[in-house]
Order: structure tokens, then C-alpha cells, then sequence
């Protein structure tokens, strides 16, 4: 006669005999005697390299703390409720826990990442490398945290991000900022990216799936000459880091992906076009040769000096192409698109609707130069990420842009900016007349990462003029 | 004697979490009906009731090394896991069954007999860990997300939609309820 319940007791009892319940860390047969105890664990700590093999993990430690977040500014703060751990793991060079990742929403309409060693089903880091004073337990990112470091992305309509980020030299602890011998990539591609072919560190190419609602992903692998010289030096690279450290938006997307295949059959090759690719392998094998680097991997110091003579010869190629270095990739890279971005239902605005005098006013010459203070009253509210208010300044020595602040606007809030224009900049003279741009950026498109303190790029059209202004600087 | 109890049931906690089969089964047994009526009351149904109630305590024997017995008794440590479980088996629309495969549980066949034993097993004398469940529901929801599931207020008030001092005040109303309750008994 079946027996449900005594089936499960027996079923659970026999797991306990067997500490199937326990992590394999902690399954340890007893010793026969306390000496050989002792040689095991004499054994274990003279075996344990100093860069954190993560063998023979002990427990759980303290949680990381809740960084402070503030609901209106910057990504916002994180609603646990949303927080949702994927299934995604990928196994660390050196074992112990497996890396994972969590998203979570916030209140300024972002979506964050948190990354780092699943425990449990919690993500955390880990006691080593460093870390926690190297105490080797495992220390749980709090699900009240909005991305422990790691990049949010503005949603679209529909509630998902797209934006992919690549750590450079993170530590194994997976404590975010931390330098150490991982090269981590991770992104969310949106809901109809279905798998991602990648580049392995042997350089074979292989192909997996997305994971969860948003297409993540998530690669780790170890960082050395090898995996350097192949996703972070090549020229055939967006984001080119000469040390091969570092945080960096993928930009849809960078190393080590090599195609992203969605939903509906279609496919994304990201990278530059063969011809290019073709130039730029010349370039580089050009530039090896005249060091007498062969086409070997190459030593810490050889790598420097090869990049900065690398760079030399892409920057001469890029002029010759009428282009910076920085913005030869940017032009000549093939990034994926948002695939199934969804705009988001905002209210449209006009210019007519924003229009508000711009008050301008120039103050006394300082030691830095001459304080110029521009305000205006907000006509229309800043209420999450997708928003924001931008000032341009162009002069005799000034031309760029910037955001301005960093969190929720109310309608009828002052906004204030201040600039400081020097008379004397350098050699040159910077007396004359300065014109200005204020305006309402509402993103109709998918914006990247967006970080601390940086809250994205307008996606298309999504730029209207609030007032013009003008100032003379004597 | 509930503070006996208390200490005995911890410590048979630690004995799992070292290995011991027969804490286990003590453990499963005395607290089956607690974590199957409460699972019965939360799904209205027998058998999903069950897989609940197995998965439950198959999580518990992987966290058993984890259980802080200042951080609450054996009973409201179960239903906290209990209400986890549940949690995530709804945002996937089927009895989580992660803590079983991991222990090795093979699947158990569910008989028609056993139908009459969740009922059995429901209506035993809750005792002083059946208490959580004579709580008006909203004094429930706030004793049970910030005692068993250790959530700060802030949390709790942003799922619920108001405001911490009202969660503080529920929890404090909920905590004395109790407390007079065990008194009485």
C-alpha cells in the first residue's frame, strides 16, 4: 500500500545518512584519529594558493551591506519583490560555488544586474582574494541591493533592458570593483534574443542559450596572457583595453560574442566588417613584427609596449580615414540592435509645452575663471531614467554638453547649472559670445548601460528644445 | 516547557545538519502536520499540499546547518521555508522541486489513501507553533514576513503598499497577540 509520507521520511532519511543535503565543501568523512585530521588540514592550507582556489568552502558569513540608494536618484532603488535569480551558472576556472546572476527593477524604471557566486540561491561573493579579510565564507548580495556594483539599463515599455558590460580583471570573489584574474561579460539582449555564439578562450567558437525574459547572458573566464590577448588587445575588438582591465559598456555587443540569433530566425553578427577585420589584423601583425614579438603570447611588459604601438598605427589608420582612434571602432563596429524593444508610452512633449526663459548670470572673475550660473523653472517632470534635462555650451573655447542632475524633476522645480569659463584657457582667448541649448530628453530607444551617477544616451529622436540662450564673456 | 522544547528541537536541527538519520525523522515527524496544514490552507489542495510539504522538508535539511535558533523556533523556521517555497513555485506555476533533486528524493507516487492521510495529519493539535495561524491575515502577513522570513519593515511596507509604521505596529499587535495566546494555553 503506497505511503506517500513514509515514503518521503524514508526517502529524506536516507539523504541525511548519506549528507547528500551538505555542500561537497562540508561532506567530510571523519578521520580515524586526530593526526590524520591535522595532516588533512595542513594539507589543505599549504595547497591553498594565494590568488584563492576555492576549494574546501566552509559557510555562509555576514550579507554584503544595502548601499545607500535614494528612490529619485540616479538607477533608484531596487524593489526586492522584482528581484529574480536566473537560472544561468557558469563555472569558475578554479571551482567552489558556480557565478550567477540576478536582476532586479528599481523605482527610476531601470533594471540592474547583480553578479557574482551562487550559493544556495543566493548571489554573493566570496571570502577570498582579499575579500571579507579572506575569511573563505560565502557573503550574500542583499536582494534590497540594486546591482552591487554592476550596470542597470534604462527599460523600454515593456519592462526589459538592453545592454551588455564587460569587467575587465574583476577579482574571483566576485566583489564588484575588486581587481583580480577574471574577465567577466555580461548583458541583457532583450526578449527575443535567443542564444549567443561566442568565441572559447582555446578560440573555438560555441553557442549558448539566453537565460530568463531579459536574453541574458553571462561569460567568465580566467585572465591571462591568452584570454587577453584574445578578447581585450585584439584590434578587432570594441572595447580595446591595453591592460586588459577595467569596466566598459559592450555596446551591444562586445567580447567575446560573435553572433546573437532571435526569435524569428533573425541572426547578428557583431564586429567589424571582414574587410576591416582583415586591415586590422595586418595593422597588428605589422606592428608585432617590428617589435620582434613573433605571433606568440606575449609577456606583461611586451603587451604594454605592443598596444601602445599599436594604438600608434590604428590612430594613423583612423586618420587616414578621416576618423579619431575612438571613434574608427564606433563607426566601423557592427553592433545588434534592440530586437523587440518596445517604446515607451510616454506623454509626448513639445517645445511649446517646455518653453521657459533661461536666467543667466556672469560673476565676478575668481581664481578659476568666471562663474556663469544658468537657470530655468522645469516645465515638464523627470520621473525615471528615461528622462532627463541636457545643457550643450558653445563658445570660443567651449563646445560639449551634459546632463543635468541626476535624479527626479518635479514641474515648476528650478534647475540650476554652473560653469566656470576661464578668459585665458591655454594660449588661447576665450572672450566672446557663448550660445547654449537646453533640452528634454525623452528616449524613444534603448539607452545602454547606465551607471552610477551617468544615466544613459538618448535613444532616437528623443531631444527636444527647451530655450536658447546666449551670454557674452568680456 | 515550550523553552525545553524549544532547545531539544534546535538541537536535533544541529544533529541533521551533522548527518543524523533519526533527528531527521523525529524532526519530520513532529512537524509534518504543522508545515502540511499550513500548506493545505495556503493551496486548498491535498496533493499539491503534499509535494509542498516534501519539498519543505527537503529544503530544511539543506539549510539545517544554517538554523539560528535566537532567530526563532523550528516551527516558524519550517513555515518561513514553507513560504518561500510556495512563493516560488507560484511565479512558476508548478511545486518547486529544487531541494529534492538535489538531495536524491526520487519522485514518490501520490496514492488515493493518501488523500485521507493529509486530512488525518492536517487536523492534529496545531500546539504552540500552530499559533502563527489564529492571527487576523494582515497581523499574520507582517509577523510572518518580518519574524520568520527576517524582512526588514521598509521591504515589507513597499510589497504591501503602506506604510512602515503600520507594518511596526502590526508586527508589535501581532507579536502581543501571541504572547497572550501562549500565556493562556
Amino acid at each position: 500500500m503506497s505511503d506517500y509520507f513514509g515514503d518521503v521520511r524514508v526517502g529524506l532519511g536516507d539523504a541525511v545518512e548519506r549528507q547528500q543535503h551538505l555542500r561537497w565543501y562540508r561532506r567530510v568523512k571523519k578521520p580515524r584519529h586526530t593526526y590524520g585530521l591535522a595532516a588533512v588540514l595542513a594539507g589543505l592550507v599549504v595547497a591553498a594558493p594565494a590568488v584563492g582556489a576555492v576549494t574546501n568552502w566552509f559557510g555562509i558569513g555576514a550579507p554584503n551591506p544595502i548601499p545607500k540608494q535614494s528612490p529619485t536618484q540616479n538607477a533608484g532603488r531596487a524593489f526586492p519583490s522584482t528581484s529574480q535569480l536566473l537560472p544561468i551558472r557558469v563555472s569558475d576556472p578554479q571551482g567552489g560555488p558556480p557565478w550567477g546572476m540576478r536582476i532586479v527593477q528599481t523605482t527610476r524604471g531601470a533594471t540592474c544586474l547583480q553578479v557574482g557566486r551562487v550559493e544556495d540561491r543566493q548571489v554573493g561573493s566570496l571570502g577570498i582574494d582579499g575579500s571579507w579579510h579572506d575569511d573563505r565564507l560565502f557573503h550574500p548580495f542583499p536582494r534590497a541591493a540594486e546591482g552591487n556594483g554592476f550596470d542597470c539599463g534604462t527599460e523600454d515599455g515593456a519592462g526589459h533592458a538592453f545592454f551588455d558590460s564587460e569587467y575587465m580583471g574583476l577579482s574571483a570573489s566576485a566583489t564588484a570593483w575588486s581587481t583580480g584574474n577574471r574577465l567577466v561579460y555580461v548583458g541583457v539582449l532583450g526578449p527575443e534574443a535567443k542564444s549567443i555564439t561566442y568565441e572559447t578562450p582555446s578560440g573555438s567558437t560555441a553557442t549558448e542559450r539566453t537565460s530568463g525574459t531579459d536574453g541574458a547572458y553571462l561569460f567568465v573566464f580566467p585572465r591571462n596572457n591568452k584570454t587577453c590577448k584574445l578578447y581585450a588587445e585584439s584590434p578587432n575588438r570594441i572595447v580595446r583595453s591595453p591592460d586588459c582591465s577595467g569596466v566598459s559598456g559592450g555596446e551591444m555587443v562586445g567580447a567575446p560574442v560573435l553572433a546573437v540569433d532571435y526569435r524569428g530566425g533573425q541572426v547578428c553578427r557583431p564586429g567589424l566588417t571582414a574587410p576591416m577585420r582583415a586591415r586590422m589584423n595586418a595593422i597588428a601583425n605589422t606592428e608585432r613584427s617590428k617589435l620582434g614579438f613573433g605571433t606568440g603570447v606575449l609577456s606583461s611588459a611586451q603587451r604594454i609596449l605592443y598596444t601602445a604601438e599599436l594604438d600608434r598605427a590604428l590612430s594613423r589608420f583612423a586618420a587616414s580615414q578621416h576618423l579619431t582612434l575612438a571613434s574608427l571602432f564606433v563607426e566601423r563596429f557592427g553592433r545588434c540592435p534592440a530586437v523587440g524593444y518596445v517604446a515607451p508610452k510616454e506623454k509626448p512633449v513639445t517645445s511649446a509645452m517646455l518653453a521657459t526663459p533661461i536666467h543667466i548670470k556672469i560673476k565676478p572673475q575668481s581664481k578659476w575663471g568666471i562663474p556663469v550660473d544658468i537657470s530655468f523653472t522645469a516645465r515638464a517632470p523627470v520621473k525615471n531614467s528615461s528622462s532627463w534635462y541636457e545643457a550643450s555650451l558653445v563658445g570660443p573655447c567651449e563646445d560639449g554638453s551634459g546632463q543635468l542632475g541626476y535624479g527626479n524633476i518635479r514641474v515648476g522645480q528650478t534647475i540650476r547649472d554652473n560653469q566656470i569659463i576661464n578668459p585665458n584657457y591655454g594660449h588661447s582667448s576665450c572672450k566672446g559670445v557663448y550660445r547654449g541649448i537646453i533640452s528634454y530628453i525623452q528616449n524613444s530607444g534603448p539607452t545602454g548601460a547606465v551607471g552610477e551617477g551617468a544615466t544613459g544616451r538618448a535613444g532616437k529622436d528623443g531631444s527636444v528644445i527647451v530655450s536658447r540662450f546666449s551670454f557674452k564673456i568680456h | 516547557m515550550a523553552d525545553h522544547r524549544a532547545d531539544v528541537d534546535a538541537a536535533l536541527v544541529a544533529r541533521i545538519a551533522g548527518g543524523d538519520k533519526a533527528a531527521f525523522e523525529t524532526i519530520y515527524d513532529r512537524y509534518l502536520p504543522l508545515v502540511l496544514r499550513w500548506s493545505l490552507r495556503e493551496t486548498g489542495n491535498r496533493e499539491v499540499a503534499a509535494d509542498l510539504a516534501a519539498e519543505v522538508f527537503a529544503a530544511a535539511l539543506i539549510a539545517s546547518p544554517r538554523y539560528r535558533p535566537r532567530k526563532g523556533s523550528v516551527g516558524t523556521w519550517l513555515l518561513g521555508i514553507a513560504r518561500n517555497k510556495l512563493r516560488e513555485s507560484r511565479r512558476s506555476n508548478r511545486i518547486e522541486d529544487s531541494a529534492r533533486k538535489r538531495v536524491g528524493l526520487d519522485s514518490v507516487e501520490f496514492g488515493e489513501a493518501d488523500f485521507d492521510r493529509v486530512d488525518e495529519l492536517a487536523s492534529l493539535d496545531p500546539g504552540v507553533f500552530g499559533l502563527l495561524e489564529t492571527l487576523s491575515p494582515a497581523l499574520r502577513e507582517a509577523v510572518s514576513q518580518h519574524v520568520i522570513e527576517e524582512r526588514s519593515y521598509e521591504e515589507i511596507a513597499q510589497q504591501l503598499s503602506c506604510s512602515e509604521s503600520v507594518i511596526r505596529q502590526r508586527v508589535s499587535r501581532g507579536l502581543r497577540a501571541l504572547r497572550s495566546e501562549l500565556e493562556e494555553r
